[in-house]
């Protein structure tokens, strides 16, 4: 397992992180 | 029973939000959060920090908005309205600590104007001798003064404005702009060549490093520090929420947004110092202060284009500091509101005040140095505070009455994991006493000339000690002053 593939999943968790909260907050505005 | 005051409050959500990560993001997550995670396994320290996230800065943030929405007070007025007037010396205590941060970050946010000039008016060069200039500028009492005026003044006139036409206004700006900031950085940084080494070091698979205990501290400190939580600031946003609003989903959304600076930040500073520097190990070894103004700016002296990205990277620190100090006023500005003061009036003195007690840390390097060292450590303590109100209040009340009714998340775990804090609280603070000990073998427990034990044990619990008995003294007080809430008009 390589550093570049350590990478993706770093950067899966936190900017997947982000962008779930960001999707979900979203989504309840839209339902306001 | 306290009489009720319309207030102006955020006008959207995302203004909120925005705010609240503008809150949180500050100068650590670009200076400290890239060398922190470079020097403690990279990848294994994002990891820990992500767990840090859930175990200690979503819940206590979840703690502050539910004291800010529910009592529509400030930090002192909450805790009487909270868990009992004769509880009030608890957020005098939560209050202080971040104003005494206030005191000098307001300084630092004027080191980054400084640099940011610097960069504009040619001075980062190449040739500079960058540790001359910043030895000049640190060390000669009274350089820092002009920077720090100017930065207050700035700070006073957007929170004279108000919530919705001020603070709202401006953090909408800054963040998106920051955030913007950061990518042009990441992109620039790894086009260099040579900048490949710096990724490699910060991702480079160390999944045993999680075995390690330092790992894990350095991840909670830097949790600890960088999302704000336990400072009483969240909770001086939410006074001005409307009556229905996400606890735990803004919460975890600040945290990861909070992360995700940090992570960018990490994508250009590493890979830059690792293509231009001699020796990136010392560069990144060097302390916050030293890898900004002397490492980086050394570095921007030979990078092509250096002078645009030089002002881009002070201008980001700019942006980060500069949001994180607004909520730190405005804190101050909502206890004298609570106290029935008009806003104008509030942000005025609130403004006069952080400048005038931040004279000292603008004059005094190794003032400033201590009172970073007495006032960051202690937040633990008012972590600790907001924890054990949580458990005084009841746990399950406060999710069933406060945060379940108005959360899209469904997730009560996310909040009881408060109860562990106690905990973190031993841990974390006996490694800090454990190091600060070592650091004055024969003399830890002194603390008079300041500039002689700026980081002993002893300064930090006897500043405590004397804050605690304040608190304690002025409590009826503080109880009495604190009468007029803020009710939301939806």
């Amino acid at each position: 397992m390589g550093w570049q593939f350590n990478m993706v999943i770093i950067m899966a968790l936190v900017f997947g992180g982000t962008g779930w909260c960001v999707y979900r907050t979203m989504k309840s505005e839209d339902k306001k | 029973m306290a009489e009720k005051k319309k207030a102006d409050q955020w006008s959207s959500r995302w203004g909120l939000i925005l705010s609240c990560i503008g809150m949180a993001v500050g100068t650590g997550n670009i200076w400290r959060f890239p060398r922190v995670a470079a020097s403690q396994g990279g990848g294994a320290f994002v990891i820990a920090l992500l767990i840090g996230l859930f175990l200690w800065a979503i819940p206590l943030l979840m703690a502050e908005a539910v004291w800010g929405k529910v009592s529509r007070m400030g930090v002192i007025g909450s805790f009487k309205e909270m868990v009992g007037r004769k509880w009030t010396w608890m957020g005098t205590v939560v209050a202080v600590i971040s104003l005494g941060i206030a005191f000098y970050y307001a300084v630092v946010v004027g080191m980054c104007v400084r640099y940011f000039v610097y960069a504009l008016t040619g001075v980062i060069k190449p040739g500079l001798d960058s540790e001359a200039l910043w030895t000049a500028f640190y060390t000669t009492p009274g350089a820092m003064v002009p920077w720090h005026i100017i930065t207050m003044v700035a700070a006073t006139l957007i929170l004279f404005k108000g919530v919705s036409q001020g603070l709202e206004k401006i953090n909408k700006i800054l963040i998106p702009a920051l955030f913007v900031m950061l990518v042009i950085l990441a992109i620039r940084a790894n086009m260099l060549p040579g900048s490949t080494e710096g990724l490699r070091f910060l991702f480079q698979p160390k999944w045993a490093d999680l075995l390690k205990g330092r790992v894990w501290l350095e991840a909670f400190t830097q949790v600890a520090w960088s999302t704000g939580a336990g400072w009483g600031l969240m909770l001086t946003y939410f006074v001005y929420t409307k009556k229905r609003e996400d606890i735990a989903l803004n919460a975890t959304t600040v945290c990861f947004a909070d992360t995700m600076a940090g992570f960018l930040a990490g994508l250009a500073v590493i890979p830059t110092v690792f293509a231009l520097s001699p020796d990136p190990q010392a560069a990144v070894a060097a302390g916050n202060n030293g890898l900004a103004f002397i490492h980086l700016t050394n570095l921007f002296t030979v990078m092509p284009g250096g002078v645009l990205f030089a002002s881009i990277f002070f201008l980001a620190l700019i942006f980060a500091g500069f949001s994180s100090l607004l909520s730190m006023v405005e804190l101050g500005i909502r206890l004298l509101m609570d106290a029935g003061w008009e806003r104008h009036k509030a942000a005025i003195a609130a403004g006069v005040g952080i400048t005038v007690l931040g004279l000292p840390s603008s004059y005094y390097w190794w003032f400033q140095e201590n009172q970073d060292w007495v006032w960051g450590v202690g937040l633990l303590l008012s972590g600790l505070i907001f924890s054990i109100a949580s458990m005084k209040i009841g746990i399950q009340k406060i999710w069933n009455e406060y945060i379940a009714p108005d959360s899209d998340l469904n997730a009560p775990w996310m909040w009881k994991l408060i109860t562990l804090f106690p905990l973190w609280f031993v841990i974390i603070f006996g490694w800090w006493i454990k190091q600060a000990a070592s650091w004055y073998p024969e003399s830890y427990m002194k603390w008079l000339p300041i500039s002689d034990y700026a980081f002993t044990v002893g300064t930090m619990v006897y500043q405590w000690a004397i804050l605690v008995v304040l608190a304690l003294a002025t409590n009826n007080w503080l109880a009495n002053k604190s009468t007029v809430k803020f009710e939301a008009t939806d």
